[in-house]
């Protein structure tokens, strides 16, 4: 496995991905859908969604919902059972608004950058792995953007580029696409199964996915932006790798090439726990490029919360 | 897996770090050594040799590693071809240009047996990662490139062998600066002409090899690229510039045995003069950082495949030898301080 660190540097307004009043649009939406759902059921995994292991911790709770953290790889997730996931999924109100023409344009105005760097990213390894990034047959795991789809579909890289449940036959796409989708899901490992299904034996995986470990998830805690059930599986590095081995894949490439994590905390700085004194000092009293600086070791170091890994199909399971 | 019989000639550095690394492959099975100095034989389990051609004589080995001195390199590997070994050889590929066109005649009567110099440099992460992101066309084509290589020297840099002209043949540009010619090759293509050097002994004065070569070079469709091969650096560095017609690469550090000359990166960044990634002039820039060395491995797995399942040698062939040493010796040209002396 090549460990590398994809270091991004940006000079101008790249946190800006979505206008503020959508966001909180967006999360109050998510949040009138969990107290609905919080009722049904809340029987969830008893074990990590990462490397298995019954040695679980609680962490915090947001909106009803305990996080807890896995004690043997740290990785993070809230329980809940698969009717409860399923109806917050089909939310129908929650569904529109990010159906909507709006939410779809102001996502294509503000990420086309973003998804520009991912197409060259999956090109990029493509042809390092493959040796070819052209016409491949590609599946994705499901797109949240009908823009990033629309340019995965008119871009070269692509002969296809198809939903798994429309792929037939399986185990013949060149290319798998998963991008923010296992942190969505109560059992990773089953949406991996599923997506390396469709993969022919050699095939890549491109993975991206929150990670539990990144620095904003553990100093924010509830006050990180993540919610249930938009997140419920936020793996650690080893969590990610011990459920893609179990899954049939080889990591090929792993980088943390998340760059908001001091953002997050920055903005949200009120919220640091009054002990974190080292990070309450960093965080108020540093000047940007010391922040940059930092952000520059969390993505180097394997500590930002966002994780990009392209994987081989080594065998079925 | 196939076991290889295999013997080492010439157990110095390099030859040590051979042997623990073909010893890990295990498709190699080490049935002697050799080094003209006893001292350097001691606590390896094989037979040892002072007398190559007795090594080669009583061992009879399917493979020969040669990691002489330049001078003997061309000598052993002709003889060893002669007796249909497959030879690996340490660059540089001999002393001078005709040493090495001997090797590559001598290989072209054995085709039977495969023939590779150890341009090692082509296998390290940065290096294999920006030629996959020039091939694959996404920065679009090199124009010219910039590299330098420098050494710290030592306490008794002055005295080493490799300062010793008639063992070596040349200094800091033939000893080091080869592995940065062949890169050069590697990513920009055949040089046709030398449009500027210069080859001098600036720190150094009472060595008759150079510390210090400039070059600049061009190929036949017009691309450039300029090379400082140093050992005045007084740190151990090494830089590698390459700009495309839509991007731009960096390669700083290499992972090596010593660690010595800082970590090992690949920067890359697309052209964006519509600054729609960063600021103008400052353009999202990407940096993959290596944590490991894996160069040695997969050169003698290259080697290893050649001779066992018979795929082509893809760098480091009899032909890449001649090439780089062609430039080597024009770069020298009339100097006094290289092979043309």
């Amino acid at each position: 496995m090549l460990r590398a660190y994809d270091y991004t540097e940006y000079t101008k307004g790249r946190s800006e991905i979505q206008d503020a009043k959508r966001f909180n649009e967006e999360l109050w939406l998510a949040k009138t859908a969990v107290d609905r759902v919080l009722q049904l059921d809340t029987d969830g995994p008893a074990r990590c969604p990462g490397c298995g292991s019954s040695h679980i911790v609680p962490f915090f709770v947001k909106w009803g919902a305990a996080y807890l953290m896995c004690d043997d790889c740290a990785s993070v997730f809230t329980e809940v059972g698969d009717a409860a996931l399923e109806a917050y999924r089909q939310d129908e109100a929650l569904t529109r608004f990010r159906s909507s023409p709006e939410y779809q344009g102001e996502a294509t105005q503000k990420r086309m950058q973003s998804w520009q760097e991912t197409l060259d990213w999956i090109r990029f390894r493509c042809f390092r792995h493959l040796g070819r990034h052209e016409d491949l047959t590609a599946v994705t795991g499901g797109d949240r953007y009908t823009g990033f789809t629309e340019l995965m579909r008119a871009s070269p890289l692509c002969r296809s580029y198809r939903p798994i449940w429309e792929q037939e036959p399986d185990g013949t796409a060149d290319i798998a696409v998963s991008l923010d989708l296992i942190q969505q899901s109560n059992c990773p490992e089953r949406e991996l199964m599923e997506i390396g299904r469709c993969l022919a034996p050699g095939g890549l995986l491109f993975l991206s996915a929150r990670l539990g470990t990144g620095f904003d998830v553990l100093v924010l805690r509830e006050h990180a932006p993540i919610y249930p059930y938009g997140y419920v599986s936020l793996l650690s590095q080893r969590g990610l790798e011990a459920v893609l081995a179990r899954t049939g894949f080889e990591i090929l490439d792993l980088t943390t090439p998340g760059h908001m994590d001091v953002g997050y905390v920055h903005s949200r700085r009120a919220l640091i726990p009054a002990q974190d004194l080292f990070v309450r000092n960093l965080i108020f009293n540093s000047d940007p490029i010391v922040l940059g600086e930092f952000q520059r070791f969390l993505q180097k170091s394997g500590m930002s919360s966002y994780a990009h890994i392209v994987a081989k199909k080594v065998a079925d399971k | 897996m196939k076991r290889l019989t295999t013997v080492v000639i010439g157990m110095g550095r390099m030859g040590k770090m051979r042997y623990e690394k073909l010893k890990r492959h295990g498709g190699f099975q080490i049935t002697g050594v050799c080094d003209e100095k006893p001292e350097n034989l001691q606590g390896y389990p094989e037979p040892g040799y002072v007398d190559w051609e007795e090594c080669l004589a009583r061992c009879d080995p399917e493979v020969v590693f040669v990691c002489t001195v330049n001078a003997a390199i061309p000598a052993v590997v002709c003889r060893a071809l002669s007796l249909g070994k497959h030879v690996f050889s340490e660059k540089p590929p001999g002393r001078d240009l005709a040493d090495a066109e001997a090797m590559r005649r001598e290989g072209e009567r054995h085709p039977e047996c495969v023939l590779k110099f150890g341009f090692n440099h082509r296998y390290h992460n940065c290096v294999i990662e920006a030629k996959a992101l020039i091939q694959s066309g996404l920065i679009g084509d090199v124009v010219c490139a910039r590299g330098v290589y420098g050494k710290a020297g030592s306490p008794t840099f002055a005295e080493e062998w490799r300062n010793d002209i008639r063992l070596s043949g040349g200094g800091i540009l033939l000893d080091q600066g080869i592995h940065m010619l062949d890169l050069l090759r590697y990513f920009l293509g055949e040089f046709d002409r030398i449009m500027g050097r210069s080859v001098d002994t600036l720190v150094w004065k009472q060595l008759p090899t150079e510390d210090s070569a400039f070059a600049i070079l061009k190929t036949q469709d017009g691309k450039l690229a300029s090379l400082h091969s140093n050992a005045l650096q007084w740190r151990h560095k090494f830089d590698l510039d390459i700009i495309c017609t839509q991007g731009y690469i960096a390669l700083n550090g290499l992972i090596t045995s010593t660690n010595s000359y800082g970590e090992e990166k690949m920067t890359y960044y697309k052209k964006d003069l519509n600054a729609r990634s960063g600021a103008l002039g400052k353009p999202l820039e990407h940096t993959m950082c290596f944590d490991q060395d894996q160069s040695w491995e997969h050169e003698h797995q290259e080697f290893y495949e050649a001779v066992v399942s018979g795929t082509p040698i893809r760098n480091g062939t009899a032909q890449d030898a001649v090439r780089v040493m062609e430039l080597v010796e024009r770069i020298y040209g009339n100097t006094g301080r290289g092979p043309a002396l």
